[in-house]
């Protein structure tokens, strides 16, 4: 091949580049221009986030907790840094149970975790220091990801097919249920290995939620616990983080394990449609993980589990993370910064926005207003509320 | 040494500086010694609740499961000790080897290149070997590798079940790479300081290169190599993030050198996070264990030095020599 004949396709390739990063900025600037209407447009709305929020004082705020929103909090608080330069969050993804140790600990001015502190949790934090206050901040789905070489069709998997998975009595990839749900698909004779978390996990416990919501007959039900750590069978592979899940399950043939939605999105993998409560086989999405999400009307603490909610259009496995705060501030300026951090990250046209590009499922407007009603109740040193429509 | 009568003018001055010098040493020593105290004090401290709750057999039950409070630490520490035997296994020959050859063998122009090499190995983050255990290894281990020893090793039962890629097996071949430098740096430094007068001396009465490698060379650096041994052995048993990728991370104990297992410190790395009351007592212990575990391969390689040297009568000199090397 002679020079001219290689610096063809090279110079063709260097336009599209050139293309798609204009495409980019001019994709970036409607965006923004889009953000700043919307903000203006909705400031009376609940469900948008208030320009006040963008006022907060010069502070540095400590934060610590779940992985599961870590991506989506180092994005929404960058850009509430770049926003408002004199504000400072420093989130350290170490695990929910470790930012609740903080928390209570004091050391952190708001916690994250993806399953509200309960009630034992709570009596750990000194009566001292007041109520807490715990307001949703994203939403995520939970997928079944699955590596089948020579199969290329989604499969459909239901409730109790999963139970026998991942407890270890369907250990063939052509067992009967699972080609009850798949006909037409030609299934290896090859054993399953099932991939799963090491780590103490969020997405764990909402995957767990979701097999122990379907109970059924003691053959079928699923026997291992919700929890954040599952003593889970030996024919399970155990890695740690959604990461570790993630390249374990791409670099093994024949594994299934539970991923969070955005890595499963961006690892490309193939992941099953499963069978709702309505009957319908539904393929994890933004849109059918909020439509699960929109089905639990009543959502608070003590109530947020919303796995296998009714609706034809609802994916099952989903839940939300907490953000976690002292509803009395000791500290005036580090407290105003904080409700309006939360504020601008949990509201339409601030952190919402930048969810879904990041894969995460923005807030139901309904939930969006119950944040608000929740922040506004946050005072300072002196009793004034530290949130100002 | 000083001229006696200039000395004795000096006394005073040397007297003085001698004096602060042992000072300051002893006072570093005593900071190192009080870190060491403090380290395993505390440790024990944290460990005590899964202690005072649970009993001393805990330890050696087979049972991990922390939503029924049940805190067995067994399979973690035979995935411990297996892991670690399989990377000294491959690491003690090939490391010895390649010592002894980058001191003695390899030619003085290629030798520069061969040592920054094997350095370049020790400063690798201990993750990326992980990932590269788990996004390269695993698959040919799975494919290749297990397929093959199962074929020709079955026999020994150590092979049986299902080639799965991440398990024992790759976890002591990651682990025997990490600990390759430590293995080959310090052993090469602690052979190439044994005398040459020694090397040429044994030449002289005719001994092969070989034999002078066998007879003088290694047994002359017994302590220094066993110092190497002692290192790389620390961090074969004390290795988290990378084990913890390609292990598997199960909690029972391994039926075969392919099946997924877990280790102590896999263990701590993956529950820590999330662990409180007993749970993280229990992690606390299983720090403790390791450390215990430490102290014994430590105090077994020392003492079987000492009884070879005993019955050997390799020259101690050296080996002092070659240990102060080491230090």
């Amino acid at each position: 091949m002679t020079p001219q004949a290689k610096s063809g396709p090279r110079r063709k390739k260097t336009i599209v580049a050139v293309a798609s990063l204009v495409a980019a900025g001019t994709l970036l600037s409607t965006v923004g221009a889009s953000t700043a209407g919307a903000a203006t447009a909705l400031a009376a709305n609940n469900s948008a986030y208030i320009k006040a929020d963008l006022k907060a004082p010069s502070a540095s705020i400590q934060a610590a907790g779940s992985t599961f929103v870590q991506p989506f909090f180092t994005s929404a608080f960058y850009a509430y840094t770049g926003k408002n330069p004199g504000v400072q969050v420093n989130y350290q993804g170490v695990g929910s149970g470790q930012g609740i140790t903080s928390f209570e600990a004091g050391t952190v001015n708001f916690a994250a975790s993806d399953v509200p502190m309960a009630a034992a949790d709570l009596a750990k934090v000194p009566a001292s220091s007041g109520p807490v206050i715990q307001v949703p901040d994203t939403l995520g789905g939970v997928t079944v990801s699955y590596n089948l070489p020579g199969v290329s069709k989604q499969l459909r998997l239901d409730g109790p097919t999963l139970v026998g998975i991942f407890e270890g009595t369907i250990t063939k990839w052509n067992a009967s249920q699972i080609k009850a749900t798949n006909p037409g698909v030609a299934l290896p004779a090859q054993a399953i290995v099932p991939e799963v978390r090491a780590d103490s996990s969020g997405t764990t416990y909402i995957f767990t939620n979701y097999l122990n919501s379907l109970g059924g007959p003691a053959a079928t039900a699923w026997t291992l616990g919700v929890s954040k750590t599952i003593a889970w069978p030996s024919s399970a592979v155990q890695s740690p983080k959604n990461s570790g899940v993630a390249a374990s399950i791409k670099s093994t043939p024949y594994s299934i394990g539970y991923v969070e939605l955005a890595y499963a999105i961006q690892n490309k993998f193939s992941f099953a449609a499963v069978k709702n409560k309505a009957g319908v086989f539904v393929s994890p999405s933004l849109k059918s993980v909020a439509s699960d999400a929109a089905t639990n009307t009543s959502l608070s603490p003590t109530n947020f589990s919303i796995v296998n909610g009714p609706g034809k259009g609802s994916y099952p496995i989903a839940g939300y993370s907490w953000a976690i705060l002292l509803q009395k501030q000791t500290n005036a300026t580090t407290g105003a910064a904080v409700v309006k951090v939360l504020d601008w990250t949990t509201h339409t046209g601030g952190g919402q926005s930048l969810a879904a590009q990041l894969d995460y499922v923005p807030l139901p407007p309904g939930v969006q207003n119950q944040v608000r009603t929740s922040l506004l109740t946050v005072k300072g040193p002196n009793g004034k509320a530290l949130l100002t429509k | 040494m000083p001229e006696p009568g200039r000395g004795a003018k000096r006394g005073g001055r040397f007297a003085l500086s001698n004096g602060v010098y042992r000072g300051l040493l002893a006072a570093v020593v005593a900071i190192f010694v009080a870190v060491v105290v403090w380290y395993i004090v505390s440790i024990i401290a944290q460990a005590r609740p899964a202690f005072s709750t649970l009993g001393f057999s805990w330890i050696i039950q087979e049972t991990w499961n922390p939503n029924k409070s049940q805190f067995g630490l067994l399979p973690f520490i035979l995935g411990t000790v297996e892991t670690t035997a399989i990377a000294l296994v491959l690491a003690v020959p090939i490391g010895l080897g390649t010592a002894l050859a980058l001191a003695y063998l390899v030619p003085h122009r290629f030798r520069a290149a061969l040592s920054s090499a094997v350095e370049l190995l020790a400063a690798v983050p201990s993750v990326v070997f992980g990932l590269w255990g788990l996004v390269v290894l695993a698959p040919l281990f799975r494919e290749h590798v297990e397929p093959f020893l199962t074929s020709a090793l079955g026999w020994t039962g150590l092979f049986n079940g299902p080639n799965e890629g991440v398990g024992l097996l790759l976890a002591g071949v990651i682990l025997f790479i990490m600990i390759l430098p430590t293995m080959v740096a310090i052993s090469r430094d602690v052979l190439a300081v044994v005398p040459n007068e020694q090397v040429e001396g044994a030449m002289a009465l005719g001994a092969t290169r070989w034999q002078v490698l066998r007879k003088v060379v290694v047994p002359g650096s017994r302590t220094g190599l066993l110092g190497a041994f002692t290192l790389a052995t620390g961090r074969a048993l004390g290795e988290t993030v990378a084990v913890a990728l390609v292990i598997g991370n199960s909690p029972y104990i391994a039926h075969s050198v392919k099946s997924a297992a877990a280790t102590l410190p896999s263990l701590i790395v993956n529950n820590f996070g999330e662990a409180t009351g007993t749970e993280l007592s229990a992690l606390f212990g299983a720090g403790l264990v390791l450390l215990v575990i430490g102290i014994a391969v430590n105090a077994a390689a020392r003492m079987l030095v000492r009884s070879s040297a005993r019955s050997g009568g390799g020259s101690d000199a050296v080996a002092s020599a070659a240990s102060v090397a080491v230090a």
